[in-house]
């Protein structure tokens, strides 16, 4: 396979920058990467196990190695990409940034809605999970078919991977995935936010109060 | 039903099936689906206005019965009355509409038109105020908030269980629906304490809780106390633990989060001002998902069409983040291997295959007795049990062949009814095969009982025929 199959980093200058940051194995492993989070056949398991990506950089239960290789490449690339460790499912996934535009037509708005408030159910409240019933009393059950409705949402998030079963629960509930909890962009919750308020804001007060402040501290130090 | 308890409410669940009350109670209700049956059309669910506008005729009626309102003689009447009364209905029902109204009301005997007045039947009176009452109480709910909402549930459960339970009428298992909506607002309360204590807006509404819950608190303890008394209290104890419980743990709970959020208040006086209130971000994710039609909440969609102007910098290019997914490409190697497997497909299989001998077919034919001759011989056997032909067998048998009229008085006797169950026996014999018969010219005369009819009858000779048995 060659950068030719991908023709987003090609076309990115940003991949010369790359190459300062990054030895030849990291590089192959960041395209491994890139390559074994797209097979949309593996259902929910986008990228690569935490072992398959160690192995391919050479090492071996190295937290700080493993970080420092994640932070280059987000360093690097944070306008495009990120990667992300996903601890839970023992998984690490490249993300892509989509535009205002195109992000319309990735996920529906009402999906969108759900994720959104397990998002503020799990982040800011910090609860484990979000129950099935729960969402359907909150989002209006007064709705015809409003249950196969919200089903047909969640299933749309599952398929991107961005919530999972909760298991461990005894009624039926939903877990948000790393995907999920990166999923929406800064700008974007800052404008909910505001909307929510009636007021203009600052992005890091609602980066505070999504419990993400540590993530932007961090992006904004590159 | 033994033992009839002197306090058992009067509940349709334990009542004659077959009586009149219960027949015409049910069909009582069979009325009001058949009401609302006839008067909802394809939109109904989706225009609440066409409901409101049932509704206020029905009130309208309804009042004329109570005596409130002046009597309502007919269509015309009623039809002006609204339209002076409802002048907030900035489209009220034609006359064709309140004539269909009637008409439908009239046919499930909710009301009788006279010629001077249109009157309220019974079953009418009954119905309309179950409505009436039906949705006010919906009102009611849904104006408190989603907290609000089981604690007045619990409340109004209260009251109806006072209202009926005491009168004798079972209100439905009140008791316990009042303990279980307390138990969900608990748990509400216990879920959102954060949102609240956040918020600097909750203050209004957790004294209202802690209201609620101290007035419950009260009604309930009073409710479940009535109780006691009766003989139910096996089924009774569960609940008021459960109630007790749950209330005790609502009440210190509100009262908690109470000075709690007290206190938070004075500690942060001051930087509240500029945060979020978690309370309104809830409520506008909540609705965000189905916002009603001309409000101005946008959808998700909508915050993306407005990131497009790019009003902040570089909120066009931040829109959201999505894994990754490239179609894997195919290469012509791969298009070829997956050509030749298919070509090449050859299921998989355990072992060598064994050869195993054909089994040989041929063709065999049978040689002995056709068909027709095993029947026949079935044939033979059945007439054998029932005609006793060894006497002329036998006969035949030690004598090889002889003329008739010997065989017969020979092998029987000369008696005649002896010579009918030989001549049986021999026709028998003849039609199956075993003997035959030649013409003879002279014969023998035997002493006998009887004569033949035809002489010349008796010149045969009989013989036995081969046979292989």
């Amino acid at each position: 396979m060659t950068t030719n199959d991908i023709p987003y980093i090609s076309s990115l200058a940003m991949i010369d920058h790359l190459k300062g940051y990054l030895t030849t194995e990291e590089e192959l492993a960041f395209m491994q990467l890139l390559f074994s989070s797209s097979a949309s056949i593996k259902g929910a398991n986008y990228g690569l196990r935490r072992k398959e990506l160690e192995k391919l950089l050479g090492i071996k239960n190295d937290d700080n190695a493993l970080q420092s290789f994640i932070d280059r490449v987000n360093g690097a690339l944070n306008r495009y990409f990120k990667i992300i460790y996903d601890e839970r499912r023992d998984r690490v996934v490249v993300m892509m940034r989509i535009t205002a535009k195109n992000a319309k037509s990735t996920l529906s708005s009402e999906a969108l809605a759900i994720l959104l408030y397990m998002f503020y159910q799990q982040e800011v409240l910090g609860h484990e999970f979000t129950l099935v019933h729960q969402i359907l009393v909150d989002f209006g059950h007064e709705s015809l078919n409003a249950n196969r409705r919200m089903k047909s949402n969640i299933d749309q998030l599952k398929k991107v991977g961005a919530v999972e079963d909760y298991e461990a629960s005894s009624e039926e509930a939903y877990q948000l995935t790393t995907i999920g909890v990166h999923l929406f962009s800064e700008s974007f919750l800052r404008r909910t936010v505001e909307f929510a308020q009636e007021t203009k804001l600052n992005k890091e007060e609602v980066m505070k109060f999504f419990n993400r402040y540590n993530l932007h501290v961090e992006e904004d130090k590159e | 039903m033994e033992n009839v308890d002197v306090n058992a409410p009067i509940s349709i669940f334990h009542s004659d099936y077959f009586s009149a009350e219960f027949m015409k109670s049910m069909r009582d209700l069979a009325s009001l689906s058949a009401v609302l049956k006839d008067l909802s059309t394809e939109k109904m669910y989706d225009s609440p206005m066409e409901i409101i506008r049932f509704l206020n005729i029905i009130q309208l009626l309804n009042t004329a019965s109570l005596g409130i309102g002046d009597p309502i003689d007919h269509e015309d009447t009623l039809y002006y009355r609204y339209r002076h009364t409802y002048e907030n209905d900035s489209e009220p029902p034609t006359l064709q509409y309140i004539q269909r109204v009637l008409h439908i009301l009239e046919r499930n005997n909710w009301v009788v038109k006279q010629t001077r007045q249109i009157k309220l039947m019974d079953r009418g009176k009954r119905m309309m105020d179950g409505l009436i009452r039906m949705g006010n109480d919906a009102l009611a709910y849904y104006l408190q908030d989603d907290i609000g909402r089981s604690l007045f549930q619990a409340r109004r459960d209260a009251e109806i269980s006072a209202a009926y339970d005491d009168k004798g009428i079972s209100g439905g298992n009140k008791i316990a629906s009042m303990i279980y909506n307390v138990e969900q607002a608990v748990e509400q309360l216990e879920n959102r304490q954060l949102e609240f204590l956040a918020d600097r807006n909750a203050l209004p509404q957790l004294e209202k809780i802690n209201q609620l819950m101290l007035g419950l608190e009260e009604k309930m303890t009073e409710r479940l106390a009535q109780f006691q008394t009766i003989e139910e209290s096996l089924v009774m104890s569960d609940l008021m633990h459960r109630g007790t419980a749950a209330i005790t743990k609502g009440t210190t709970l509100s009262l908690s989060v109470l000075t709690k959020y007290v206190r938070f208040v004075t500690m942060q006086l001051t930087p509240m001002e500029e945060a979020i209130s978690p309370e309104k971000v809830r409520n506008f994710i909540l609705a965000m998902y189905n916002p009603p039609l001309h409000s101005n909440i946008p959808t998700a969609h909508d915050i993306f069409s407005f990131m497009e102007q790019n009003q902040y910098e570089e909120e066009t290019f931040d829109g959201m983040w999505m894994p990754v997914k490239f179609a894997a490409p195919i290469g012509h190697q791969d298009i070829n291997d997956a050509i030749h497997y298919l070509a090449t497909y050859e299921p998989k299989r355990e072992g060598d295959i064994i050869d195993r001998e054909e089994p040989e077919y041929r063709e065999v034919e049978m040689v002995g007795d056709s068909i027709e001759e095993m029947f026949e011989q079935a044939a033979w056997q059945m007439t054998k049990a029932q005609i006793d032909t060894t006497k002329i067998e036998s006969y035949l048998d030690d004598h090889g062949e002889s003329e008739i009229e010997e065989l017969i008085v020979r092998a029987s006797s000369n008696k005649w009814h002896d010579a009918v169950l030989s001549m049986l026996a021999v026709s028998a014999l003849t039609s199956s095969k075993k003997i035959d018969r030649s013409p003879k010219a002279e014969t023998a005369n035997f002493e006998k009982e009887w004569e033949w009819i035809n002489d010349d009858d008796k010149r045969y000779t009989i013989y036995k025929l081969f046979s292989d048995d």
